[in-house]
């Protein structure tokens, strides 16, 4: 997952060589391997890395706050949402809903690596709930619409169709 | 700028010593274990900061990270890494430690628990020359780090192993006053101690967390185990045995000994309506695919349905169209047999219920039910329409359901809340034919006793729930209706158009629909074979499974066996309910009135051939919820999963014969990988056997691509059309990998016949497969053999899918979008602008 | 890549539109919204700008290749790339259809109520509460609309995103405060991520959020009335009138005017007008501040000229007290006689090149006049500039006109020159030069009062030449120099 994910981010950045990215552990940790020898370890620290590598810092946060908004959520990515259990989706989802009812992105107002590795994160859930759910958690849903839409992120990962018009009325929850 | 910590809770000691070591100015409050301050989150999380933009953070590392980046400092690589792995590594390895150390007591198993992460961490150290982690000054990982690892550190119970580096610099980190302090207030006394309160408040550790959400996230791969590895490695080589022949089907199927005997049907569907994608997903397309698989698997099984003729709607379109309704349903039945053929439904018998026979069986039924006083006559209010000149028949009679006051209740049951109820019953009842109020009049009518039948129902659907496999809906449905208890039917109807009631008194009046509908199985099996009651009143030898969307699952689970319970004639009862949600329609329901949706004979117009409307169908089946059909969702799984996935798989393993090999497999000399590839493909076959013998059609579908996907995943690692250029070497190893992907490729062809009958059809012919690999590679749990021999020769391969555009898609949007207004009452095949088609059929002859 | 100029006046929220287009598509734009570029009320209402935009109105497009387009959505529309205009006729015709919901749905209500709060329009309770209801039904349409998407059209800012927000910008400045705005989250979400890409950033600034609802500002609202007309009975006297008491109400009344040089406009006309009230006019410093000081007193002059007779006493003080170091005399005549066409029209150009030169009176005096009929006329006329070099040069503002006219410079003493002062000032002579009678002449000397109040005074004097509606030429001087305030002692402005 992590080594097409950050294949996928490294196209989104526009980074044209790929690099040397391989798996330790059974938790399969992606490390990569610098030209000098020294290696990083860790899916959002290489993230964050090739970002920075491919100039385009603003995607991990243009003030110091928005900075701490985009590692929160990265931080949220790995050690929630990342093999959680079937219990755990619908908090998450629901606290996800509740955050981005005045949000368009999880830090900010622009894209960053937060809204893409939890887009990666999320997908496998959001394309497995049927239109109630996807309705319930409508700004979870909006957000993801958006995301996936947004050039250059979606690359590995198949387009989940959404619909626009509710077929379920809300009092039906 | 404000800070929420709480006593004893260890993340906070970490956002203190921050605060205190870079000096931001900010205020602190203490706060209770319990008190939530991010709102959005479910669960109290401290430590938490509010930021003047109102902005919250409840990240403690990102917290960290903020003042230390405030007070100047920039975050680089190496301090990701390290809050990196404290996240998502040290912690929760942490936590459990703690658990155990504080609230169970048992220090030395705590330490136990880090050795191997805190060995990390000195290995870490032992590359570094700087005083610290990252620096020769205290950063934010140091602080992070020394804060989470301080109740472990600080305590000397806790042995941890021997560390000497992180104990060197643990010590000098604690030297730092902000820590000092930092640890004053938060962790008072013995740190270890001083966690127990916030540790008891923890929610139960996750430690099953670390489950993998099985055939739901993509690259769940199954481990394989070596074992399993070359269990699957052998059995490819062995091939295909030479004895297994299919037998081919002869008619009439009828049940023989020994083997597994299945009866399927299909929920018949009436006459006079259209069927649209849902209604066909729903009933005959589910069943379809099911009786396709039970046959390759070798089960002697029989597939049978029919269209529901009798009604009064029937009646009056006979008097729309100035035809008797006999040749209406003539008419009617042409329309439903064309549309399921075109869907190649290969239904055994597709028949109707208004012959000889359904009167027969089901006045025979009737009678039985009499003399065993089954049955209980009653004079019953009906709406009768003074302007219209007649009783009003349930469907022609709208109005308020009592229960859950839904407007547009029919007058047989409510669409809303399911319940069946008596048109007189409504409120606000209305004629639909003409609109005005009917007037209640009497009439003399049949009961069928089901409280009579209750504790026999109940006693078989016990065990019918343990033994068969029903939908998790149907169940739930047949339960509520029980429990909301049972109340006689009325069987009988003042109609013309249906199965005369045999009895004097009752002359005038036939049964009701939902009352010989069901019957329906039953003789037009008789149609197809005088030996129907080997099927249907054979229950040791038979199972029997019915499919329908979830509305009709009470009449098939509750009225239709009484009457037959109550016919005490050893009927074949349902084992296997399969019901269905509803399918919708883009945003919308689907709705004939209105134009809305896509109905039955509009499919082949649109130029998508039958086999794709399968596949797509199939792969939206709502099964445990409602589902919705859409256009660009239709030509997205086409493109992503038919072309590129399937098609592009099937369609590369073929050229590479073709091509590299003159058509003819090339020579196997397997290696690891490719038995590795061989196991999986194995595997998900099992998956797949296992699914759909459960009727889980949707899921199946999916082990059918992570086949496919693998195939393609193997030839794109193993890169054959290099190879096939190099040496001796990699040109045998370019040999094995098509040999692998084209037999990968037969074994799609099996898997893929139950949905997709022509593509798996034409895959055969193009790998010019033996007859027998579908049934043989499907039989038992499912083998992956080696079908294509070496030197086999395949036929010609060409592409399997065409691409659908956007283009064309919005074509057929618009068009069945509802725009059309109603459509015209008899004319179901419309003339359509032949856009849409002809586009498709231009793309295939490029 | 479109590449022009954007005239308007400050703070145009039209304007905005297609300013914050140009950020997206690289447009490269120019805004004229200020002085010496674009005054408003005056650049706006000059032949030059009418002739390509014949409203008069802005925001006004010119494009550096002569393209001109007027109406704000036309001009955001050309000045934005494919993506932001839609990039399927479906998406196209979405984008259309947001644009229209603004003017169609949002400004009205939205006018009505925040003009009030501006002080630019009266209040009116029952008008306001049915706008109050307006933009709740509008705000919620917009709210549903975004419960599902992030943006109006698609998943990217278009066109429908930058009209809307602009139309709603006024409303969420002054009156949406919190508990107003808060059952429309969506709207408010969509609102505030848009103001906060950088593309409306840059254009708009910091937009701040409104926290208490703006009520009608009655105060402004008085200020910004034209004041009541009685030094007008006193024009009525005529030259004799060189009261002191009206000539300083008039000039007060100038004065003011000169202050506030955007008008209010009345309220049934077109808004962005009103709303230039807001905008401010920067101080310009003194171009000839450069020249040293003059013993020709030209004020002086200028009185005598208005209140005395010509021949007689004002010529003859002119030479009398003219300062040749100090002054120039300028013979300049139209270059393009052939385009005159009506008479009026023509006069028409005159006096916009005046209105235009406004700031030169206090330095400057000509009389121009206009000779011949209809499409058979020409203009020429005598100036006196301070300084020895066409006065034009010295500022932007004066440059508009002045080449379209031939400038000699007269020697002083010669006979031709002594000729023509006396045949321009006078308005009678042979005019041998010209060929062609005298139809009008136009004197430059002072800056006279309002249109309003100077089409009451063509109206009291019956003037013969009404001009077409849509040449919002400020005034018509007749020939008589009665219909003009008479000099005074005071100093002009």
């Amino acid at each position: 997952m992590a080594l097409r994910e950050l294949s996928s981010l490294e196209k989104f950045v526009g980074l044209k060589r790929q690099k040397k990215i391989s798996t330790q552990g059974e938790r399969k940790v992606p490390v990569l391997q610098n030209n000098n020898g020294s290696s990083l370890i860790g899916l959002v620290t290489i993230s964050s890395h090739l970002v920075s590598e491919a100039k385009k810092t603003e995607l991990l946060g243009e003030s110091v706050e928005q900075r701490a908004v985009v590692q929160q959520w990265l931080e949220y990515r790995l050690t929630r949402l990342d093999n959680c259990s079937q219990d755990e989706v619908n908090i998450i989802l629901t606290e996800l809903n509740e955050y981005l009812v005045d949000k368009v992105y999880l830090a900010g107002n622009s894209i960053t690596l937060a809204d893409a590795l939890m887009y990666y994160g999320i997908h496998h859930i959001i394309s497995e709930l049927a239109v109630q759910q996807k309705e319930k958690y409508l700004n979870v849903t909006r957000w993801f619409d958006h995301i996936q839409h947004y050039p250059g992120v979606r690359h590995h990962l198949p387009p989940v169709i959404v619909l626009r018009n509710r077929v379920y009325q809300s009092n039906q929850h | 700028m404000k800070l929420f910590v709480s006593e004893g809770n260890p993340q906070c000691v970490k956002v203190l010593a921050a605060l205190e070591h870079t000096g931001v100015k900010c205020d602190l409050q203490l706060l209770g274990h319990e008190e939530k301050v991010v709102s959005f989150l479910s669960r109290p999380v401290l430590p938490a900061v509010l930021l003047p933009s109102g902005q919250q953070l409840f990240s403690a590392n990102a917290i960290c990270q903020y003042l230390f980046e405030v007070g100047g400092k920039e975050i680089t690589d190496t301090s990701r890494q390290l809050l990196e792995w404290e996240a998502t590594e040290l912690q929760p390895v942490l936590l459990q430690a703690l658990h155990v150390a504080v609230l169970q007591g048992k220090s030395s198993e705590a330490g136990t628990l880090l050795k191997v992460t805190l060995s990390w961490l000195e290995q870490f150290l032992s590359g570094k020359s700087t005083q610290f982690l990252t620096a020769e000054t205290v950063e934010v990982a140091d602080i992070v780090l020394w804060s989470a690892l301080y109740p472990i550190l600080s305590d000397s119970d806790l042995n941890a192993g021997e560390l000497h580096l992180v104990r060197g610099w643990f010590k000098r980190v604690s030297q730092l006053p902000a820590c000092t302090k930092a640890v004053q207030a938060i962790l008072p006394g013995k740190a270890l101690s001083a966690l127990k309160n916030f540790l008891q408040k923890q929610p139960a550790l996750h430690t099953q967390r670390r489950e993998n959400l099985p055939s739901e996230t993509e690259e769940a791969e199954h481990v394989m185990t070596e074992e399993e590895i070359e269990v699957a490695g052998q059995t490819f080589s062995g091939g295909l045995a030479e004895s297994r022949v299919t037998v081919e089907r002869k008619h009439p199927v009828l049940p023989k000994e020994g083997k597994r005997n299945v009866l399927v049907t299909s929920a018949l569907p009436y006459v006079n309506n259209v069927p649209h994608l849902g209604n066909i997903i729903g009933c005959v397309l589910s069943a379809d695919v099911f009786s396709r698989y039970g046959r390759l698997r070798g089960w002697n099984l029989l597939y049978v349905c029919g269209t529901d003729e009798y009604g009064t709607a029937t009646e009056n379109k006979a008097l729309e169209e100035g035809l008797t309704p006999q040749q209406i349903c003539d008419k009617y039945f042409a329309i439903h047999d064309a549309i399921y053929k075109w869907f190649q439904i290969d239904f055994d018998y597709f028949g109707r219920t208004t012959t000889q026979q359904q009167t027969e069986i089901s006045q025979n039924i009737f009678f039985r039910l009499l003399e065993r006083g089954f049955l209980q006559e009653d004079t019953v209010e009906q709406l009768r329409c003074e302007h219209c000149q007649r009783f009003l028949a349930d469907r022609f009679v709208e109005g308020v359901c009592p229960h859950c006051k839904y407007p547009e209740a029919r007058g047989d049951q409510c669409d809303k809340c399911g319940r069946l109820i008596n048109a007189v019953e409504l409120k606000d009842p209305l004629c639909k034919v003409c609109g005005k109020t009917p007037v209640i009049r009497t009439s003399k009518h049949l009961f069928l006793n089901l409280p009579k039948l209750e504790g026999e129902l109940e006693k078989w659907l016990e065990q019918s729930f343990s033994t068969g496999d029903w939908t998790a809906n149907a169940k739930q449905i047949t339960r509520s209706w029980l429990r909301d208890g049972l109340k006689p039917r009325c069987i009988t109807r003042d109609l013309k158009w249906g199965t005369p009631v045999p009895l004097e008194e009752y002359r005038d009046k036939v049964f009701y629909v939902w009352f010989d509908a069901p019957i329906g199985y039953l003789s037009i099996t008789a149609n197809y074979t005088s030996d129907w009651e080997k099927w249907w009143k054979n229950p040791q030898q038979v199972e029997l499974y019915n499919f329908m969307a979830k509305d009709n699952v009470p009449f098939h689970s509750v009225v239709f066996p009484c009457s037959l319970l109550g016919a005490q004639d050893n009927y074949t009862l349902v084992n296997n309910l399969i019901a269905t949600e509803y399918l919708n329609y883009e945003d919308t329901k689907f709705s004939k009135s209105r134009g809305v949706g896509v109905f039955g004979d509009m499919a082949k117009d649109t130029g998508i051939p039958s086999d794709v409307w399968r596949f797509y169908l199939t792969y939206v089946r709502p099964e445990g919820q409602d589902s919705s059909f859409s256009w660009a969702d239709l030509a997205l799984k086409n493109n992503s999963e038919l072309l590129n996935n399937l098609g592009n798989f099937i369609n590369r393993a073929g050229m590479f014969v073709s091509k590299f090999f003159n058509g003819c497999v090339p020579e196997i000399v397997l290696q690891d990988e490719d038995k590795r590839i061989i196991a999986q493909v194995a595997w998900e076959l099992k998956q797949y056997i296992q699914l759909l013998d459960k009727v889980r059609i949707r899921d199946a579908l999916k082990c059918v691509l992570n086949v496919s996907r693998h195939g393609n995943q193997y030839i794109q690692i193993n890169e054959p059309w290099k190879k096939i250029k190099g040496g001796d070497e990699d040109r045998k190893r370019a040999g094995t990998v098509t040999s692998v992907s084209v037999n990968v490729a037969c074994l799609l062809s099996a898997m893929l016949e139950p949905y997709m009958p022509t593509v798996s059809q034409t895959i055969r012919t193009q790998l010019q497969a033996p007859d027998n690999c579908a049934s043989a590679m499907l039989g038992a749990e499912g083998y992956f053999l080696r079908s294509l021999p070496t030197g086999h020769r395949i036929g010609t391969v060409s592409p399997l899918f065409q691409k659908l555009d956007s283009e064309q898609i919005e074509i057929l949007r618009k068009k069945f979008g509802g725009q059309q207004g109603p459509s015209k009452k008899s004319s179901t095949t419309e003339t359509k602008p032949p856009t849409a088609a002809e586009h498709i059929a231009n793309q295939r002859k490029k | 890549m479109a590449a022009g100029t954007l005239y308007t006046y400050p703070e145009n929220w039209r304007a905005f539109k297609a300013q914050i287009a140009a950020q997206y598509s690289g447009a490269r734009l120019k805004v004229a919204s200020s002085p010496p570029a674009f005054t408003f009320g005056q650049t706006n209402r000059s032949p030059a700008f009418l002739s390509n935009f014949p409203l008069g109105k802005v925001p006004a497009y010119q494009g550096d290749d002569g393209f001109c387009l007027f109406e704000s959505n036309a001009i955001a529309h050309y000045l934005s790339n494919d993506a932001l205009r839609g990039s399927t006729p479906q998406a196209r015709a979405q984008v259309l259809q947001w644009v229209s919901f603004a003017d169609s749905e949002i400004i009205p209500p939205a006018s009505a109520w925040v003009f009030p709060t501006l002080g630019i329009m009266q209040f009116n309770k029952q008008a306001t509460e049915q706008a109050k209801e307006e933009v709740k039904r509008v705000l919620a349409v917009l709210n549903q609309h975004l419960n599902t998407c992030t943006f109006l059209v698609g998943e990217r800012v278009s066109l429908a995103d930058i009209t809307v927000v602009c139309s709603l910008l006024w409303l969420y400045k002054q009156v949406l405060e919190p508990a107003f705005r808060q059952p429309y989250p969506n709207v408010n979400r969509w609102f505030v991520t848009c103001i906060n890409q950088p593309q409306f950033k840059a254009v708009l600034g910091e937009v701040k959020l409104c926290e208490k609802m703006a009520q009608f500002d009655a105060k402004k609202f008085a200020e910004n009335q034209p004041k009541k007309e009685t030094p007008l009975k006193k024009e009525k006297a005529g030259k004799e009138a060189g009261k002191q008491q009206p000539q300083q109400q008039q000039e007060k009344k100038e004065k003011e005017k000169k202050k506030e040089e955007k008008k209010p406009a009345p309220p049934a006309e077109e808004m962005d007008e009103c709303e230039a009230a807001l905008a401010s006019e920067p101080k310009t410093k003194d171009p000839f501040a450069h020249l040293p000081k003059s013993s020709f007193v030209l004020d002086e002059f200028k009185r005598k000229y208005s209140n005395e007779d010509t021949l007689t006493v004002a010529i003859p003080h002119f030479w009398e007290n003219f300062d040749r170091e100090g002054y120039s005399i300028w013979y300049s005549e139209y270059r393009f006689p052939e385009e005159l066409t009506m008479t009026f029209m023509s006069c028409n150009l005159i006096t916009g090149m005046f209105q235009r030169l406004d700031k030169l009176r206090k330095n400057a005096f000509a009389s121009v006049i206009l000779f011949g009929m209809n499409n058979s006329s020409s203009i020429s006329g005598i100036w006196v500039f301070r300084g020895q070099d066409l006065a034009f040069t010295l500022s932007e503002d004066w440059q508009i006109d002045y080449e379209s006219y031939s400038w000699r410079k007269l020697d002083v003493d010669s006979d031709e020159c002594k000729t023509m002062v006396k045949e321009y000032f006078a308005w009678e002579g042979e005019f041998k030069h010209v060929g062609k009678p005298f139809s009008q002449g136009k004197i430059f000397k002072k800056a006279c009062a309002t249109e309003d109040a100077h089409a009451k005074v063509l109206n009291f004097f019956g003037s013969s030449e009404l001009l077409p509606e849509n040449k919002k030429v400020v005034y018509q001087r007749r020939a008589s120099r009665s219909a003009c305030a008479p000099g005074g002692a005071t100093s002009p402005v």
